[in-house]
């Protein structure tokens, strides 16, 4: 990316005595003012990538860049990043306006500056009346929105922040989502934020960097990470899905026909061609069941188990020893298991991955 | 009924709770309480002649010792010692204990074993092996003046210096073992974070790690300095009879002078001053705990 901001090249981390690197080749960029999420499963290496810009850990090999100067050897304290821990990181001996205060004493702002902006930092989180609570008193949603407000006081010119809604429960988790996207999109600060919930990511992010195993599986907007995943693994980590492979048995007019076992032959619209096999995805909830209309993929099969979840029921049906999760949204009694179905899909509501 | 299942419950675990503390609490009562309640008892007895005793109740041994210039000087003497001592032993200790805390080493099991191993051998031990090593013509002196760079050998035994350099080691696991039970707040976030907002490692030292260390430290020097001031075996034999101290004094009092009132009234001043020092740590202990 020409615009890059934060810019990681290469960045390889293998930690002493480990046979595997923990992040391997990592190419990221992150354009000014960008929100971006790191997201991926336990142990893929996104606190560790997050690590190494923050500069708490050496990368073995690699360069991070921000706005054009490599700082990949410049120690932490020089690095002007703000960051936000899951445990909040909290300064017990001091009290919420001294947390705040701390990184401006550090650069040495004159008194009055600083205290300028410590008001200006708690009221942004909307915490001015808290300025003299010890750290203990604080609930985990008001020690978070401290952080927070303690990592921008100082105006860093990255934001750093590793799953800082982990130890929330889910309402206030919401909340603080969008309070920091707020924040966000208010101070224009560059954002990476490391999180193993897809759905915070998803809605959070400008770009998503999906990680397994210490590698960038993909980077996109949530949108297209969601609809057109790049592989196998990206499809199954984000949101549920059907995947069916299959043999290639034609192709015409932008349809591709598909023989899966079970299943028989699906159409799907993809422009790919050549290859013998190729994977399908279909979402759950573009699987319909009973459909009113005629669909291009039309199946029969018998319920196995239907999980009634209020706002959706899914449904698990067996189609002739193939799996198919479908969901749907109505208001009415759930299917039994056991009960036989119509289902099926139009040829856009399905997706073929390219690897 | 979930009120009256919840009480029998409770009444269950007092039981339980009542009959796991028995045994502890009846052997601190035979080896504890009962001899400090004799030892009281004993020093408001009156001492007629040498090793006579008049059963009584007065305080005229107190008075004896409060009154005698020579008491207190032992009592500075040893207050001095004891801080003399806890910073020391403090100080070399420190460094120790904050990376065993904070080491994530597969050796720290090892070098934990290392550094408080030296309790494996009694202190009576390791003050003759102080006395080897520091004698007129032990191994540091003459490896000084082989050195050429004393003439005389160093006095370093027979006095306070001695007795000084031994306490320090002998005190150091506890020292060290204290502080590491109190270092509960010191952790690698915090420095993480005090390092993204600029702090150097020195400021972050000076602001953070530091200030949370505190309740470690003075854990570790309330026990070097009530083991220090009760210390008798090193004061006696690495002093060589000219170092005394209240615990020697008591020794000497019991023993040699058989004035037992004496001894016992010394004892019991001597458990005042422990006192007054808890009374101390625990302010202090709330303070730098607390803000
Ligand atoms: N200090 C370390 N020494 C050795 N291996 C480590 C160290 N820290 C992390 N690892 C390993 O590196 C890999 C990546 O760890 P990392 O903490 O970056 O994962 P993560 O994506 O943040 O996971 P989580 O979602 O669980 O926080 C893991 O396999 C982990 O076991
Ligand atoms: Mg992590």
């Amino acid at each position: 990316m020409e615009d890059a901001y934060l810019a990681l090249s290469k960045l390889t981390k293998t930690y002493p005595n480990q046979p595997r690197s923990a992040v391997h080749d990592v190419d990221i960029d992150v354009a000014r003012g960008e929100f971006i999420s790191l997201l991926g499963p336990s142990g893929c290496g996104k606190t560790t990538t997050l690590r190494m810009i923050a500069g708490l850990i050496a990368p073995t090999s690699g360069h991070i860049r921000v706005g054009g100067t490599d700082i990949t050897n410049r120690p932490v304290h020089k690095r002007d990043m703000g960051l936000v821990f899951q445990s909040y990181a909290l300064f017990p001996h001091m009290s919420v306006g001294e947390n705040v205060d701390f990184g401006l004493q550090m650069r040495r702002v004159a008194k009055s500056e600083r205290r300028r902006r410590v008001a200006d930092a708690l009221d942004m989180v909307h915490l001015a009346h808290l300025a003299n609570r010890r750290v203990s008193q604080l609930s985990g949603g008001q020690a978070q929105r401290i952080a927070l407000a303690r990592a921008l006081v100082v105006e860093p010119t990255v934001l750093l922040l590793d799953e800082p809604l982990s130890n929330l429960d889910a309402k206030l988790r919401e909340e603080l989502r969008v309070e920091i996207r707020r924040i966000q999109q208010e101070t224009g600060i560059t954002t990476v934020f490391v999180t193993h919930d897809q759905d915070e990511a998803l809605a959070m992010s400008d770009r998503l960097v999906v990680m397994s195993e210490g590698r960038v599986e993909q980077v996109g907007e949530p949108w297209a990470v969601y609809e057109t995943p790049e592989n196998r693994f990206v499809a199954d980590f984000i949101g549920r899905t059907n995947m069916f492979d299959g043999r290639v048995a034609g192709q015409s007019d932008g349809v591709l026909r598909l023989e899966v076992d079970g299943l028989g032959t699906l159409s799907v619209r993809a422009a790919r061609t050549g290859g013998a096999t190729a994977t399908v995805m279909v979402r759950p909830h573009r699987v319909r069941i009973d459909p009113a209309e005629r669909t291009a993929n039309e199946l029969k099969g018998r319920v196995v188990q239907s999980s009634y979840l209020g706002d959706v029921e899914s449904v698990v049906i067996d189609v002739n020893g193939t799996r198919v999760t479908a969901e749907r949204t109505h208001s009415g009694r759930p299917l039994t298991a056991g009960a036989t179905v119509a289902l099926g899909w139009g040829d856009a509501d399905a997706y073929v991955i390219p690897q | 009924m979930p009120t009256s299942s919840r009480s029998s419950e409770g009444g269950t675990r007092r039981a339980a709770a009542a009959a796991l503390l028995t045994p502890g609490l009846l052997a601190l009562g035979v080896s504890f309480v009962v001899p400090l309640v004799w030892l009281a008892r004993m020093s408001l007895n009156r001492t007629v002649g040498p090793a006579e005793l008049q059963p009584d109740v007065s305080l005229s041994s107190y008075v004896d010792v409060l009154t005698d210039g020579f008491m207190w000087e032992v009592a500075w003497h040893t207050l001095w010692l004891g801080v003399l001592v806890t910073v020391l032993a403090v100080a070399v200790s420190y460094p120790i204990a904050l990376f065993l805390a904070r080491t994530r080493s597969r050796l720290r099991g090892l070098l934990m074993a290392l550094a408080i191993a030296p309790l494996l051998t009694s202190s009576v031990v390791r003050t003759f092996g102080w006395l080897i090593l520091l004698s007129d013509d032990g191994i540091v002196n003459s490896a000084l003046s082989t050195l050429g760079i004393i003439g005389e050998p160093l006095t370093l035994t027979n006095n306070v210096t001695g007795v000084v350099i031994a306490l320090v080691e002998i005190m150091m696991p506890y020292a060290i073992l204290a502080m590491i039970a109190g270092f509960g707040r010191v952790s690698k976030d915090l420095e993480d974070a005090a390092g993204s907002l600029g702090a150097g490692r020195l400021r972050c030292f000076v602001r953070i790690t530091f200030p949370l260390s505190l309740p470690g430290v003075l854990t570790g020097a309330l026990m070097v300095f009530v083991l220090t001031v009760s210390a008798f075996i090193t004061p006696r034999l690495m002093g060589g009879g000219r170092v005394f101290v209240i615990a020697t004094e008591i020794y000497d009092q019991a023993t040699t002078t058989l004035d037992w009132p004496r001894a016992s009234a010394l004892a019991v001043l001597l458990l005042l001053l422990f006192g007054v020092f808890l009374v101390l740590y625990q302010r202090l202990f709330r303070m730098v705990e607390g803000r």
